[in-house]
């Protein structure tokens, strides 16, 4: 992480990293994307007890298919500005570490 | 399979160094990535596929995202920790006729696209430095992709 030291402006460049930092962390939501996790998370339980290992697509805050294929889910349910396609009771990682090739599109000038 | 010969990829250059690739194709929900793209390896990144927030958008990989709490937190080599958006997507290698089923991440402001050590797991690679090239070696063994 970058170290601002005592000097003219340290505090604003501290400040403007921080909100970068900040926006880059929080992904503004859509309302059909809330309401497609709200609904996986009410019907998160009952999917892996009666659909272990299958796709899942919820679109429009509803459970809309379920299938064997990645294929099927993929490019078969479209149309809509939000979904969510998963594989019931897969997990996947919680942490990633991104390599030395990752950049960023630069902020601009100030 | 296509003989040995034809699943290769010159490096690709950049500051007068030479740097591994591999040419895919991603299909998403709107679209795939036409007709091959060079992606460049990355064995520092852990994931499978990171896509620019630009190409994310193209494929229309928000119609094919996880759930929010799958969502991977990221950090980098400077130990920067920020949320990666993740969806699912076929990666096809259409010169050695497989593709794999993965993880595509991006994160806001990200211009790159790299492939990640999860997808590497299931192919035998042999980077020929002398050559300059990459080239996919046939494994019947491996599991972790299905022929084209």
């Amino acid at each position: 992480m970058e170290k601002y030291g005592y000097s003219k402006g340290a505090v604003s460049k501290a400040l403007e990293a921080a909100v970068k930092l900040w926006l880059r962390y929080d992904f503004g939501t859509s309302d059909e994307e809330e309401a497609n996790n709200m609904a996986f998370e009410s019907m998160m339980g009952e999917l892996e007890s009666k659909h272990p290992g299958m796709y899942v697509v919820i679109a429009g805050g509803k459970l809309v298919a379920v299938r064997s294929s990645l294929r099927e889910v993929l490019l078969n349910e479209g149309g809509r500005s939000h979904r969510l396609i998963f594989k019931v009771g897969e997990k996947p990682p919680s942490k990633v570490r991104l390599g030395w090739r990752t950049k960023v599109k630069p902020a601009g000038p100030t | 399979m296509e003989n040995q010969s034809q699943a290769c990829w010159p490096y690709l250059i950049q500051d007068h160094r030479g740097i591994p690739v591999l040419g895919v194709v991603v299909v998403g929900p709107s679209q795939t990535h036409p007709p091959e793209a060079l992606v460049r390896i990355d064995t520092g990144y852990e994931g499978f596929l990171l896509l620019s927030e630009e190409d994310y958008g193209r494929l229309g990989l928000s119609l094919a995202e996880l759930p929010r709490r799958y969502w991977p937190e990221a950090e980098t080599v400077t130990g920067e920790v920020f949320r990666l958006r993740r969806a699912l997507a076929i990666v096809q290698v259409p010169k050695a006729r497989i593709e794999l089923e993965g993880y595509v991440d991006t994160f806001r402001g990200n211009i790159e696209n790299l492939i990640g050590l999860t997808l590497l797991e299931n192919l035998s690679l042999l980077l020929e430095g002398p050559r300059q090239r990459t080239t996919i070696i046939h494994d019947p063994t491996s599991l972790g992709f299905r022929e084209i």
